[in-house]
């Protein structure tokens, strides 16, 4: 049992507990993370879901500790990676940390790269930062490598960004990301700027790499379908919550689910239905510069009850598989 | 009744909401007072200080400091440095904003249209305006006024032909900008004319860099103008000018400071309230900023 | 034998590039019921925005007619087009940069009217209109003062709905106007066209690269691909037997959320899309088509291969 519980721990990569994150603007404090909960184990594809502010990209720069100087700040949780919080670690260990052991990908390809760069270059900027102690020779067959494998030809390193096409320049960014071998990447909306047919190139090309370095990735986006085909986890969040968090199986067989998992299930147009109208989630995405005392939902949730505004919903978990709402605590009480 | 109160909610118009911002604006008001102040003081010279005694020429009275009767001091002719100041800023003031006004209509029209068009309409307009940026805009001014012939009204008119490159570029660059938005294409296909659209859609929307172009560059239309006086063109001594006052006084600034001093105030009295002014106008036209 | 709402005959769009003729559209057929919805899909730069904006007039066109009710619209001088404003709108993709920072709700939805009716209506029938049409797309009649930027990204898309709706038009062409919104509010701005068509019996003509939502609202379905339309049917036909590689390929790479769907075959297309400038003839997708042959390269033609079913493919002569 004490073994079982030391691999359990061996096996998470990232331990995001109790993160709060705030925004302090002149007008006003934005409350970006309120509790957020997530774990990342290696070697896993985890996809993060939700829409526009609930606060995916806030976490992604927390764990970077990019977050924007004196308007971002952390006030309270964890961020343990490999053991260490990151949270107290100096600058100069999270330089270290940055593109060598945690890679990112923006969201726009075609503001990644500089455009007056040759990428390969740039790719190999990377490398020079990272691995000073290789040799010149040692970084080409490096940089050519990565190239080939994303499905660049070699040849084409001494081209600029501009001669490359979007789909391409998303290709060289990931390329950029995965050189150093990262054991996580963090992909921000990787595929949101290419069309469908791209989408399924470069998504099956992560997969590919991934299995390639044994990477972790975390796949931020707010297409759900996206990560029922790629991810084996998924997390979703609202209001700077993880609200649901299980496998893809089971959050996707649509047995149990949060009822903002749900609203977003139903609110997609999908292939097979034939339902005229759509369902969409009522109300508005809740404010994020005041919080409730409840469950940020309750106000857009068919099921509210009256617990749900008074009290924050504890945890309800099977197989791994958890979701916060008091709709299922009170089911098994 | 109530009916009305409520069409006055909703009717509250646009330029209504422009005023009500800007009055709320602290340093935009201070400087509207600042200036109507001078304006005013300079208007009303005539009713408490008659031109023609005060400036009368009094070698002997040359170079006082200022006393009770002089507030400001003589000049090295013995004249009343306040009277020269108070009419010296009829051409000053008057001149320099006429200047810009005329530069700033004309340019926003050129850079609108030209950016507004594009295509050879653009290629044609941008490239007269390159031509009259490579020449200095004094000379520039130089060149129309002796043209035109001497005086005050050409002397404005050919300083603004000096100043209406600089309106363009930068007007021409932000509706470039603008043009390409989506709001542009929705006047357009509820049939706006392209005038209507430079003037009510994409003018409006890139004021701001424009405004504070224009306000800060008073302050040089300014010194032009006496700078052109100096050259014997415009405005010649022994009329008043802030500009000229200051150069005429240049030898004596090192014993008797206060000869440069108040003219040199009210040159920055101006353009710090038309630059505040200017600002103030930018938020009011910035529907962001907050009521 | 009735007349389309809208139809164009031939229509071609190029732009002159410093590299030679971008044909943006090419040879676009197209008819669109009354009271229909035609969507038309593809990928980025495919030119089905161009397509939209051609068909309005918001961009000239190289040749073809546009025709609307009959007529060809090319020919109309700038006051018949004012008049013909009054029957077709526009609705555009990003709800931010498609309303005016600096005009209130009010005058921005009163907009249209003022230009296209002139003073002809008196101030109370212009209120009435106005609050009719913010109730009816679900903007509270208090908003009516509010600017652009106090509003979030799905209701600023309901004012761009309201003004193109206002001068109630027969028909709207919608260039993406849900793929910069969250899903949730997707679909609540989804609902509100479809039931705006039901009331007012409108036709549009829906833009977009997300082919989930064009199976949703539409009734015809048009794949375009570098300006080319490789298919056209109705939507379940369209859903169930695509014929065209393109189309196949397209369908297949919807990710979906139903889990039976992960282990499809996919079919993908190999290579990236090549330059639409100064194209070689016959068919665009021939240099990543799997089923290439010589005539694919030679001629292009969208041919009826069942009824109402047409497709730009050589495999079904």
């Amino acid at each position: 049992m004490a073994q079982d519980i030391k691999l359990n721990l061996e096996e998470i990569l990232l331990d995001i507990s109790d993160l709060h994150v705030q925004y302090n603007t002149d007008d006003a404090t934005i409350f970006a993370l309120n509790g957020f909960n997530l774990q990342v184990r290696r070697g896993e594809k985890l996809g993060l879901v939700g829409e526009t502010g609930a606060g995916k990209t806030t976490m992604a720069l927390s764990v970077l500790r990019l977050l924007p100087d004196k308007i971002g700040k952390v006030t309270a949780g964890r961020i343990l990676y490999g053991g260490d919080d990151l949270l107290e670690q100096t600058e100069a260990y999270m330089l270290g940390l940055r593109g060598r052991r945690i890679s990112m990908i923006f969201q726009d390809p075609m503001t990644s790269l500089n455009p007056i760069v040759a990428v390969g270059d740039q790719i190999m900027e990377v490398l020079d930062l990272h691995a000073p102690y290789m040799s010149r020779y040692e970084k080409n067959e490096r940089v050519d490598r990565i190239l080939s494998m994303v499905g660049i030809p070699p040849a084409r390193k001494m081209e600029f960004p501009y001669q490359f096409s979007g789909g391409m320049k998303q290709r060289i960014v990931i390329a950029m990301a995965l050189i150093a071998e990262p054991e996580l990447l963090l992909a921000d909306e990787p595929t949101t700027a290419l069309d469908v047919t791209m989408q399924a190139q470069i998504l099956d090309m992560m997969s590919r790499l991934k299995q390639e370095f044994n990477t972790s990735v975390v796949l931020i986006t707010h297409d759900l379908g996206v990560v029922a085909e790629f991810c084996d986890r998924v997390a979703v969040v609202y209001a700077g919550k993880v609200v649901e968090q299980g496998a893809v199986e089971q959050v996707f067989a649509r047995v149990r689910n949060h009822p903002y998992t749900v609203g977003l299930l139903n609110c997609i147009p999908d292939l097979e239905s034939t339902a005229a109208r759509l369902i969409p989630i009522p109300g508005q995405m809740a404010d994020p510069t005041r919080l409730s005392p409840g469950c940020a939902f309750a106000d857009r949730c068919v099921h509210c009850m009256d617990i749900c505004r008074r009290k924050p919903p504890k945890m309800y978990e099977q197989d791994g598989h958890w979701i916060l709402c008091h709709l299922f605590k009170e089911r098994e009480d | 009744m109530g009916n009305q109160n409520r069409q006055d909610s909703l009717e509250r118009s646009t330029w209504q909401l422009i005023v009500f911002r800007f009055s709320k604006n602290r340093l935009a008001m201070l400087g509207v007072i600042v200036l109507g102040l001078m304006i005013l003081a300079i208007l009303l010279a005539p009713l408490y200080m008659p031109y023609d005694e005060m400036i009368r020429q009094n070698v002997f009275n040359k170079l006082h400091p200022p006393s009770a009767q002089h507030p400001l001091g003589t000049d090295e002719l013995g004249r009343d440095l306040l009277a020269r100041v108070m009419y010296g800023g009829r051409i000053s003031l008057f001149g320099g904003i006429a200047t810009i006004t005329i530069a700033f209509v004309a340019g926003c029209m050129i850079g609108g249209i030209a950016g507004y068009f594009g295509g050879k309409v653009d290629t044609v307009l941008m490239r007269i305006i390159d031509m009259l940026m490579a020449i200095p805009p004094v000379l520039m001014a130089m060149a129309i006024l002796t043209a035109l012939g001497n005086g005050l009204f050409n002397l404005i008119i050919s300083l603004a032909i000096s100043q209406i490159p600089r309106f363009a570029r930068v007007v021409r660059s932000s509706v470039l900008t603008l043009r390409g938005l989506e709001y542009v294409d929705a006047a357009r296909c509820y049939g706006c004319s392209s005038f209507k659209i430079i003037l009510r859609h994409i003018l409006p929307n890139g004021i701001g860099p424009i405004v504070v172009a224009a306000t800060l560059t008073l302050g040089q239309i300014i010194l032009s103008i006496s700078s052109m006086g100096f050259l014997g063109l415009g405005v010649a001594p022994p009329t008043p000018e802030w500009g000229t006052i200051i150069s005429e006084n240049k030898l004596n600034l090192r014993y008797c400071p206060y000869l440069g001093i108040a003219p040199g105030i009210c040159i920055c009295l101006v353009v710090m309230a038309v630059n505040f002014i200017g600002d103030g106008l930018r938020d009011a036209f910035d529907p962001k900023t907050k009521n | 034998m009735t007349i389309p709402l809208v139809e164009t005959v031939g229509l071609n769009k190029f732009f002159k590039t410093p590299g030679g003729m971008l044909h943006a559209v090419e040879n676009i057929n197209l008819k669109i019921p009354a009271r229909k919805t035609l969507g038309v899909v593809g990928e980025s730069g495919c030119g089905k925005s161009t397509l939209g904006r051609a068909i309005l007039r918001l961009t000239p066109v190289t040749s073809g007619e546009v025709l609307f009710e009959g007529k060809n619209i090319l020919h109309y001088s700038r006051d018949d087009m004012k008049h013909m404003y009054r029957n077709m709108q526009m609705i555009f993709q990003d709800p931010y940069s498609a309303l005016d920072p600096r005009m209130t709700l009010y005058n921005l939805i009163s907009e249209p009217i003022r230009e296209l009716y002139g003073d002809s209506l008196c101030q109370t029938e212009m209120d009435e209109r106005v609050h009719l049409i913010m109730e009816l797309c679900g903007l509270p009649r208090s908003y009516a003062n509010s600017y652009p930027h106090e509003l979030d990204g799905g209701r600023r898309q309901r004012v761009g709905l309201a003004r193109a709706m206002v001068i109630e038009p027969k028909f709207v062409v919608c260039d993406e106007p849900v793929s910069a919104l969250d899903v949730s509010v997707q679909a609540q701005i989804l609902n509100l066209l479809m039931d705006l068509q039901e009331q007012r019996g409108l036709s549009y003509m829906f833009i977009t690269h997300d082919l989930c939502v064009v199976r949703h609202i539409s009734d015809d379905i048009m794949v375009m691909y570098m300006g080319q339309a490789v298919e056209c049917a109705r939507k379940e036909e369209l859903f169930r037997h695509p014929l065209h590689p393109y189309t196949k390929a397209l369908l297949s790479a919807i990710p979906s959320t139903n889990l039976s769907r992960r282990n499809r075959i996919r079919y993908m297309p190999k290579g990236e899309v090549s330059s639409p400038i100064n194209p070689a003839p016959g068919c665009r997708f021939a240099p990543r088509c799997p089923y290439v042959s010589k005539k694919c390269k030679a001629e292009y033609q969208l041919k009826e291969v069942d009824t109402g079913h047409y497709v730009a493919c050589h495999m079904y002569d």
